[in-house]
C-alpha cells in the first residue's frame, strides 16, 4: 500500500512540478489562435463574463 | 396651380424618358481583349484550389501565417466528428465494455484459487520501482480518462446537473489537471516500456494461451511466462496508444507549433479516437486486476504472490526463476500446475 500511495504521490508531485513550468513555456490557445491586433488584453479564464449564458 | 402642376408632369416625363433611354440602347457587347486571349481564363479558381490544396490560402504579413487561410473545409468534417460521431462512438465503446465487463462476471463469477490451493509461500513478482511506476502511470491515466472524457460528455452530461457556472469551474480545472498529468503519464509510459518490453516480447506460449481462452473461459489453464498473451496485449496497446496519445497531445498542448490548423485537427482524431479505446481496454484491465481474479491484485499491491498463483497463471517464468536460482520452488505438478508440498 505504501508503493501504491507513493505512485499517487509522485503523479501529483510532478503534475504540481509540470503546473509551475509549463505555463511559462507554452503558449496558451487565445495567443496561438489570434493576433495580438485583435485582442485588447489578456482576457483572463473566461472569455465572455461572468453571465454568458445565451438567454440571459 | 397650374405652374405648378405642368412643372410636376414635366418632371415625371422626364424621369421616365431618362429610365427608358437606357433600355432602348442596343446591349454593349464584350469588347475582346486586342490580343484575342481571355487572361482570366487560365486562373485558377475557388474550386480548383480546394481541390489541389484542400484549403484556400493566401499571404499575409502578420506573423502568424496560418491567419493567411480562408477556407479550410476539412473543418466541417472536423466538427462533426467532435460534436456528433464522437460521443456516440465514445459512449457506446466504453457502455459495451461495462456492460460486457458485468455480463462476464455473472457468466464466470470470480475466478478464485482452488479450496487449500494457497501454499503460504510468497515470491516476488513485482519489484518497488516497477509497481511505483505501474501506480503513477495508473493515477495519471484515470485523471486524464475523466478529464478528458469531460471535453467529450461533461457540457451534454455535467452541465446540467451542475448548473453552468460550476461547471465551468470544475470543467477549468479539469483542464489543468489533463495537462499537467500528462506528464508524469508519458514518463510512465517510457518506464514501463524499458522496464517490461523484454519479458513482452510473443513467445511459443502466447497462440496457446488465445486458444485456450486464457483460462477465463473453460477450465483449461494455459502455461504462460511473466505475461501471458491477454497481459502482452494490454502493454503493447498501452505504451503504443500511449505513444499516439503523447505525441497528439503534445500537438494539441502547444498549439500550431508543428502543424497547421488541419494538423491540429488530425491531432485531435487521434488524441479522442486512441483515448477512448485505451478507456475501453484499462477498464478491462482494472476488472481482472480487482474483482475478476481473485490474488490478482497482490502482485502490483504489495508485489508478492502466493507460489500456487505463479504456478497457475504465469508457470512458465515460475521454471525459468526456479531454473536461475532466483527462487527456491520445489519441482511443480506438471498436470494440475500446483506446486509440491514444500521441502
Amino acid at each position: 500500500m505504501k508503493v501504491v500511495i507513493a505512485g499517487i504521490a509522485l503523479a501529483v508531485a510532478i503534475g504540481i512540478a509540470v503546473g509551475l513550468t509549463l505555463p511559462s513555456a507554452r503558449e496558451p490557445a487565445w495567443q496561438a489562435f489570434s493576433t495580438s491586433s485583435t485582442r485588447v488584453d489578456d482576457p483572463g479564464s473566461n472569455l465572455v463574463g461572468p453571465d454568458w449564458r445565451p438567454e440571459k | 396651380m397650374m405652374p405648378v402642376r405642368c412643372l410636376r408632369r414635366l418632371s415625371v416625363l422626364l424621369l421616365t424618358l431618362l429610365l427608358l433611354v437606357p433600355g432602348t440602347l442596343p446591349a454593349q457587347e464584350a469588347q475582346p481583349s486586342p490580343s484575342g486571349s481571355n487572361p482570366t481564363a487560365m486562373s485558377a479558381n475557388e474550386q480548383q484550389l480546394l481541390q489541389e490544396l484542400g484549403k484556400l490560402q493566401g499571404r499575409v504579413t502578420l506573423p502568424y501565417q496560418h491567419a493567411g487561410v480562408l477556407q479550410q473545409p476539412q473543418g466541417r468534417s472536423y466538427q462533426m466528428f467532435h460534436e456528433a460521431w464522437l460521443p456516440w462512438i465514445g459512449a457506446i465503446l466504453i457502455l459495451a465494455t461495462i456492460v460486457a465487463l458485468a455480463a462476464f462476471y455473472v457468466y464466470r463469477g470470480r475466478i478464485r484459487l482452488r479450496e487449500g490451493e494457497l501454499t503460504g509461500r510468497k515470491i516476488l513478482r513485482f519489484n518497488a520501482f516497477e509497481r511505483l511506476t505501474h501506480w503513477m502511470t495508473a493515477t495519471s491515466f484515470i485523471v486524464l480518462a475523466i478529464s478528458g472524457l469531460n471535453y467529450i460528455f461533461g457540457k451534454r452530461l455535467l452541465m446540467p446537473l451542475l448548473g453552468a457556472d460550476t461547471f465551468a469551474t470544475w470543467s477549468q480545472w479539469a483542464k489543468y489537471a489533463h495537462n499537467f498529468l500528462a506528464w508524469p503519464f508519458m514518463l510512465g509510459i517510457i518506464l514501463m516500456f524499458v522496464l517490461w518490453v523484454r519479458d513482452n516480447i510473443p513467445d511459443k506460449y502466447d497462440i496457446p494461451w488465445f486458444k485456450a481462452g486464457g483460462g477465463l473461459v473453460g477450465n483449461r489453464e494455459p502455461i504462460a511466462g511473466r505475461f501471458n498473451a491477454g497481459q502482452k496485449l494490454v502493454f503493447w496497446s498501452v505504451v503504443l496508444g500511449g505513444i499516439l496519445m503523447s505525441a497528439s497531445g503534445l500537438m494539441l498542448l502547444f498549439p500550431l507549433a508543428l502543424l497547421d490548423v488541419n494538423g491540429m485537427q488530425i491531432a485531435q482524431y487521434v488524441h479522442a479516437g486512441v483515448g477512448i479505446a485505451l478507456i475501453a481496454l484499462i477498464l478491462g484491465h482494472i476488472y481482472i486486476g480487482s474483482i475478476g481474479m481473485e490474488g490478482a491484485y497482490g502482485a502490483m499491491g504489495t508485489g508478492e504472490i502466493d507460489l500456487s498463483w505463479a504456478m497457475r497463471h504465469h508457470r512458465a517464468w515460475v521454471e525459468e526463476q526456479r531454473a536461475k536460482g532466483r527462487i527456491a520452488v520445489p519441482p511443480a505438478d506438471r498436470r494440475s500446475g500446483r506446486a509440491a508440498p514444500a521441502e
